[in-house]
């Protein structure tokens, strides 16, 4: 049976315990052996993952773009969470304010939720430096902690945002492309009292990366086994939640590959592992 | 009108003009507990200036037609001040069944209200002077049931009489919020009162089946008007399944009723009902309870002659006092631990 060294980010002995299971789960389906590394950060991981220290590593879209670009599209992405799939932001402004498109965001506070400090604002920052929109010099980001863990990914999360904005704290928010479309359908924000200004790339998640050069038909078979896996016991968050995983879309990370390029900004500055 | 510490003109203007600007504006300055003043003449501004509220958790205290048209809207912000309600002990509520009657039969009533039923009225009169005496007794809310005490004409004479003197809650099926008892509803204060309307499932078929057919459907208009009239609403349901539990919780939850308003509670077997838990009056953390008929001590069950603890009273003290003697006995007997089963 091959081995296969698979890289994590450290988020404690729990976390690393459901992908053990993930592993022993998929690897016998695969017949390989596979071995989870924890890293203590996207940077080390991300390092690991070049030097070919680790086979594959569960990679956040940003530490996945960087491979990449790094790489030279020598990182392939391999699966996916199909939920993680066509992801997208939005950039929203009071109606009748003074953030009314893209460019006006330039002097002014933008609400974010800062469990997303993690891959999703960390990759919409990217996307606006490409647009010469930089953080701290170009605009003040108003982090909100609503409590959330640095991982979830909540409704309540994104309402915070909201509420800065009518609170008067900030002029823009970000929020989620579908926490923004369940809001308004469910008539949960006074109609009219805010405007859409600019919607991120559409753009992918989470991913499972591998290194420069792995075999490929190792490669096709780790895949098909996160595929065909029952959903339940393939579920990073613990077996929450029913996972159905895909072949990963190399599209759905273009966007950010070329706003990490045209981007100065270090790749994870300020992530939150 | 009530005075305000801040205020703003709007006009004509809706959240479409930029109304969320100027508001944003007044609350940069505005501390939580400050009142707020809004003029509008817009005609259709209420769903969105309650979605507003409702977000960021300020309470329409009043709301006042202007001369020549419009309304003025008073708002107290940072929230309802009445969301105690999870730190409240069973010990520290008072029930009071303003009548027994109904305009619904529900198959599972605990006490056995209909249209037929005698309306075992509670008088103003009763009513008021056991709310006065509430707060020097240690209690925190006054908890209006029924049958359905829409049917009283005097309901918002009722209701003003006791959140005078503590936060009430009003329990209600919410099918009558029209004509003259839509009235009584305006009439009562938002800061004060907080409108528990029974809702039973996410769709009509099940709720209809215990509580009549279009119960539903009026149930679902009767809080959407009450969230419009800026009310705090808590939506309660009695569930005969754990399924149709957590079906009811979701549904909740997706239709944005914050989490400390939201009751779903099993079917007690009582009353009317056939099924459903079996109580008895030991079971239950006694919850003064006050009927026509009498002391009971515990909502669930007053109609049940095991609940009932005493006559009628003339004093709330006397009441307490009852129902603290009955605990202390069954102390002594060593009786076992009750529960609380939530009738709110």
């Amino acid at each position: 049976m091959k081995g296969l060294l698979l890289g994590v980010l450290d988020r404690g002995d729990d976390a690393t315990a459901v992908w053990r299971r993930i592993a022993q789960h998929v690897g016998g389906r695969a017949a390989l052996s596979i071995q989870v590394r924890r890293f203590p950060d996207e940077d080390a991981q991300c390092e690991a993952l070049l030097k070919g220290a680790v086979d594959v590593a569960w990679n956040t879209s940003v530490a996945h773009a960087h491979c990449r670009n790094a790489s030279g599209h020598g990182c392939r992405a391999l699966v996916q969470r199909e939920a993680d799939a066509g992801l997208a932001q939005v950039v929203l402004g009071l109606r009748g304010g003074t953030v009314n498109d893209l460019a006006d965001v330039a002097g002014k506070t933008l609400a974010v939720v800062e469990a997303r400090q993690g891959p999703r604002a960390l990759l919409t920052f990217h996307l606006l430096a490409a647009l010469g929109l930089r953080e701290e010099s170009d605009f003040t980001p108003l982090w909100l902690a609503p409590g959330a863990s640095p991982s979830d990914d909540t409704e309540a999360a994104d309402l915070e945002v909201l509420k800065a904005m009518l609170g008067g704290r900030a002029e823009a928010g970000l929020v989620d492309h579908r926490f923004w479309d369940v809001i308004v359908a469910g008539r949960r924000v006074p109609k009219g009292a805010f405007d859409v200004v600019w919607t991120t790339p559409s753009h992918s998640g989470f991913t499972l990366d591998a290194r420069p050069g792995l075999d490929r038909e190792v490669a096709d078979a780790l895949s098909q086994a996160f595929c065909e896996a029952p959903t339940d016991d393939v579920d990073p968050g613990g077996g929450r939640a029913s996972v159905r995983w895909i072949l990963s879309d190399e599209r759905g990370y273009d966007a950010l590959c070329a706003a990490l390029e045209a981007s100065p900004a270090p790749a994870f500055e300020g992530a939150v592992a | 009108m009530s005075p305000a510490e801040h205020a703003l003109d709007a006009g004509t203007r809706g959240f479409v003009q930029g109304l969320a600007v100027d508001l944003a504006a007044v609350l940069r300055h505005a501390e939580p507990g400050d009142t707020l003043a809004l003029q509008s003449h817009h005609p259709l501004l209420d769903p969105s200036l309650n979605a507003w509220a409702t977000l960021l958790g300020h309470a329409i205290v009043e709301k006042t037609p202007l001369p020549g048209g419009g309304f003025r809207y008073l708002f107290r912000l940072g929230g309802h001040p009445d969301v105690t309600q999870e730190d409240e002990a069973p010990a520290e509520r008072v029930w009071i069944y303003t009548n027994l009657h109904c305009n619904l039969a529900c198959d599972y009533c605990c006490v056995r209200s209909s249209p037929k039923a005698d309306p075992a009225m509670l008088s103003l009169e009763s009513i008021r002077r056991m709310a006065a005496e509430a707060p020097e007794l240690g209690l925190r809310r006054i908890i209006l049931t029924g049958g359905e005490p829409f049917l009283r004409a005097d309901l918002d004479q009722v209701v003003a009489a006791c959140a005078e003197h503590l936060p009430t809650t009003l329990l209600t099926n919410g099918m009558l919020f029209d004509g003259p008892r839509r009235v009584l509803l305006e009439r009562m204060p938002r800061n004060r009162v907080t409108l528990q309307v029974s809702l039973d499932s996410p769709t009509a078929e099940l709720h209809d089946a215990h509580r009549g057919t279009g119960s539903w459907e009026r149930a679902r208009a009767g809080i959407a008007i009450a969230r419009e009239l800026g009310f705090r609403v808590r939506v309660a349901a009695t569930t005969h399944t754990a399924e149709a539990a957590n079906a009811m919780l979701r549904f909740l939850e997706q239709e944005g009723i914050e989490p400390h308003d939201r009751l779903v509670r099993p079917v007690a077997k009582l009353g009317e009902a056939e099924e459903g838990i079996p109580l008895l009056r030991r079971d239950v953390q006694a919850e003064v309870t006050l009927c026509a008929d009498g002391v009971y001590w515990h909502p669930v069950g007053a109609v049940e002659p095991e609940f009932r603890v005493r006559a009628p009273v003339t004093s709330l003290a006397d009441a307490v006092a009852a129902i603290r003697a009955l605990e202390a006995r069954d102390a002594q007997d060593g009786h076992h631990l009750p529960a609380v089963f939530h009738c709110t």
